[in-house]
């Protein structure tokens, strides 16, 4: 990714109801305030899926609380959410995580994508 | 009186058949004559039996002495002696038939020089064996001769094992290189501890620093390659 050959993106699944929706919203709404991977890391290293605990954690990141409050209590990026969410139902990721390179092939994990990413990394460098 | 005389010359006949038939006891002596040589001759049977059965003891001890060549041979003469021996019993009694003291002398002394020259050969048999049993006594010895040669030379075996030792202590010097492997280990365990180290200050440094992060995407956003997890944070 440092050498632009690749990008990571980051597909909602809800499996867990309105606790995973809830982190999902809350890191979509502290998107707008650039602070979306600061929130995927919270909640991928500690489990409070509240609307008091995203709210406290936006304030310990010193983000616009009122405009945080707002965006995750309107569900401003419902919409967004669950469109990935259907989209990785569609492409067949039943299981978290799953990973696809460029859309394509099964669901792959850890050591099978390193191979793979750079496989095509080095068919790329051929190619020039 | 003439029925008297009859009955008395009937007696008299009949006593006289009596006596004829008394005089025909004396057959059975030839018959006894007669079976005496059968018993000679069972008496000998028995005598070559018993010989036959020292001929097979002795040729088993040969046979285990390994000197078969000279059993068969002592096997031939006593075969021959009992030839001889048969012979000397028949010849024994056609003596006792005719009581020819001096003929029986003269005749029974020439088998006993070949009787005491087969008790010769049978005292000299063992001597023989015993000559076998002293060289298969020697055989061991140098068998025991090899085996000591063999072992001293599982001994120098076992030497040049004790000397091996010290040398697979130097492997095991080798297994200290090889725990220095086990640093090498140490050091990729290190190398392992970096990396996480790595990730963290990734993580503590704002995620991915230096890598262009826009919401859910990180990295080139014309990159070829697209990396796509999908994931929930429970």
């Amino acid at each position: 990714m440092r050498t632009g050959v690749a990008r990571f993106e980051y597909s909602h699944i809800i499996n867990h109801g309105p606790p995973s929706m809830l982190g999902a919203l809350a890191t979509e709404c502290g998107g707008d305030q650039g602070a979306w991977w600061s929130f995927h890391d919270h909640y991928m290293s500690q489990w409070d899926f509240s609307r008091e605990g995203a709210i406290a954690y936006a304030a310990s990141l010193s983000l616009d609380t009122e405009e945080f409050t707002q965006c995750l209590d309107s569900e401003q990026y419902l919409e967004l959410v669950e469109g990935q969410h259907r989209q990785a139902i569609a492409v067949g990721a039943n299981r978290t995580p799953t990973v696809r390179i460029n859309g394509e092939g099964a669901a792959i994990v850890a050591d099978a994508l390193i191979e793979q990413v750079l496989t095509l990394a080095a068919e790329l460098a051929a190619e020039g | 009186m003439l029925l008297r005389m009859g009955l008395i010359l009937v007696s008299a006949a009949l006593l006289l058949a009596a006596c004829t038939s008394e005089s025909d006891e004396p057959q059975p002596l030839s018959a006894q004559v007669a079976e005496q040589p059968q018993e000679q001759s069972a008496m000998a049977q028995a005598a070559d039996q018993a010989q036959q059965a020292q001929q097979q003891e002795q040729s088993a001890t040969s046979y285990v002495a390994g000197q078969s060549e000279s059993a068969d041979d002592e096997a031939v003469t006593q075969e021959n002696t009992e030839a001889e021996s048969s012979e000397v019993d028949e010849q024994t009694v056609s003596v006792a038939a005719d009581s020819a003291q001096q003929s029986q002398d003269s005749e029974t002394d020439q088998p006993v020089p070949e009787q005491a020259e087969s008790q010769r050969q049978t005292s000299q048999q063992p001597s023989q064996q015993q000559t076998s049993q002293q060289t298969e006594a020697v055989e061991p010895e140098e068998s025991q001769s090899e085996d000591e040669e063999q072992v001293a030379a599982q001994d120098q075996d076992g030497q040049e094992e004790a000397e091996r030792v010290p040398a697979q202590g130097g492997d095991g010097e080798n297994d200290a290189a090889q725990g220095g492997d086990g640093e090498n280990d140490a050091a990729q365990g290190a190398d392992g501890g970096d990396a996480e180290a790595m990730v963290g200050m990734i993580i503590e440094s704002g995620h991915r620093a230096g890598l262009i992060a826009n919401r859910n995407v990180v990295g080139n956003p014309d990159a070829p390659i697209v990396i796509t997890e999908y994931s929930d944070f429970l």
